[in-house]
């Protein structure tokens, strides 16, 4: 517990780039990303958030504050909307913490956990820029044409990035909770 | 297991939900208003300015990449530039000598600003907001530079939107393919067969043609397919002469009393690199 851990910096370091090249990526492949009338975004933040429930160990990352931090950022440089991502991924985080002691940590349930938070991601997120009138989007079209392509994009990215991120945790995590799995 | 909400839980949590809805309420509210706050401008900026760190290196692949494109397109291209070029200096003449009599019979009615006078400013797009059913992109110029909350975006061609959110370097430009009920309505015309000018303005955005569509037009009047469709400057936001795109269609709306007029926007919306905002003087 003493070994000073690395991941407490690389941790909130490794967020908001998640955050930033999102906004990225979306710009960059914005022409294939948004080929009307599907749309897909890329959403790196969300998956470093849900590896990281799982791979932080013994580490004991204070995730839900980073998020709520990260989700402050959102609403501010993205959105100009305060008080959704805010509160949305700390609620997530929360969620997430309280079912991943019910079952072992392998890649198809983390997976699955992904996508599931990734979904319930999108639509609190949709339902509020619905309620306050800001999207025209219907809902069976937010599901079609904008949370099913999200959500293939994003599970690709997972399968890409799970080992990558996982060994960079696991080299990180301090020296004493290496062996853990 | 212990109970998932006890009393002090439920407090805190009920706590955070009129926090957020607050927060949201305060936001729509703020957005409605035609200046930013200070606060929101200098937070904005300084995410900005980390924004374009992390943003440097993936642009300078996309700029190769468009650059290796570029290379492979440029003989067709400037086949087709060389034709359009004879064209373009004769219409630069006349809209040189037409420009100078506007001017003077302005003079003569001693009309001093109109719709038509606007400076643009040229601005890079450096992000896209990761949610999908809004769009929303950042550009690299803010009231620094001149730009002004409710100003509209042109890209390359055509209207693409208007400034949401001007901080002093970066700004929120909200696209017209977002159609939310809170997006500005541009006032539009497009003008029918026998030269009469019909006005009207962007009601929706039809996401599945990628077309903007003119609705509530009650004028009974021919409009053929291909008239230019430009802003009309009607409302004083929006200046007069932006170009739009081309009609494409035009149909009855569901009532039967009224028609809708698509059209097909000059400018592509889905990839949006560097765009130019209309300050009217």
């Amino acid at each position: 517990m003493l070994q000073s851990a690395k991941l407490k910096f690389i941790f909130p370091i490794g967020f908001f780039l998640a955050l930033f090249l999102d906004g990225s990526i979306n710009l960059i492949f914005s022409g294939s990303l948004f080929a009307y009338p599907y749309s897909m975004v890329s959403n790196l933040t969300i998956l470093w958030m849900i590896l990281a429930i799982f791979f932080e160990g013994e580490t004991k990352l204070p995730i839900a504050t980073w998020a709520a931090g990260v989700g402050l950022v959102f609403d501010w440089f993205y959105t100009g909307v305060f008080g959704v991502n805010m509160f949305i991924l700390p609620v997530i985080v929360i969620i997430t913490q309280w079912v991943k002691v019910f079952f072992k940590p392998t890649f198809l349930s983390i997976l699955l956990t992904f996508f599931l938070a990734l979904t319930l991601y999108e639509s609190a997120f949709y339902i509020v820029f619905e309620i306050v009138h800001y999207t025209s989007i219907t809902s069976p079209e937010f599901v079609a044409y904008n949370l099913a392509p999200t959500l293939a994009l994003n599970l690709c990215f997972f399968v890409i990035l799970y080992l990558p991120i996982k060994s960079l945790f696991r080299h990180t995590r301090g020296a004493n909770f290496r062996s853990i799995d | 297991m212990q109970k998932f909400f006890s009393n002090r839980k439920l407090v805190i949590a009920v706590i955070c939900v009129i926090i957020a809805v607050g927060l949201v309420t305060l936001s729509v509210t703020t957005r409605k208003k035609s200046t930013t706050p200070v606060i929101q401008k200098v937070g904005n900026d300084a995410v900005g300015v980390v924004d374009r760190v992390v943003a440097y290196p993936m642009n300078a692949i996309r700029n190769t990449s468009q650059a290796l494109n570029s290379i492979i397109n440029t003989y067709q291209e400037n086949e087709r530039l060389k034709s359009k070029v004879d064209n373009l200096e004769s219409v630069r003449a006349r809209d040189q000598a037409l420009k100078q009599e506007n001017k003077q019979l302005k003079q003569q009615v001693s009309l001093k600003k109109s719709m038509t006078d606007y400076n643009l400013v040229t601005a890079t797009v450096i992000s896209r907001a990761p949610s999908s059913w809004q769009n929303i992109v950042v550009i690299n110029k803010g009231t620094a530079s001149g730009i002004k909350k409710n100003e509209s975006v042109v890209a390359g061609q055509g209207l693409i939107g208007r400034v949401i959110e001007a901080s002093y370097t970066t700004s929120k430009v909200e696209l017209i393919s977002d159609s939310s009920d809170s997006a500005n309505r541009f006032a539009i015309q497009v003008q029918d067969e026998n030269g009469t000018t019909i006005n009207g303005i962007v009601t929706s955005f039809d996401r599945s043609n990628n077309e903007i569509v003119m609705g509530q037009v009650t004028s009974k009047s021919k409009i053929t397919k291909g008239s230019l469709v430009t802003t009309s400057g009607l409302g004083g936001v929006t200046p007069k002469g932006l170009y739009v795109g081309k009609v494409v269609a035009t149909k009855e709306d569901s009532s039967g009393l009224a028609t809708e007029v698509y059209i097909k926007p000059a400018a592509d919306m889905s990839s949006i690199n560097v765009v130019s905002v209309a300050a009217l003087k």
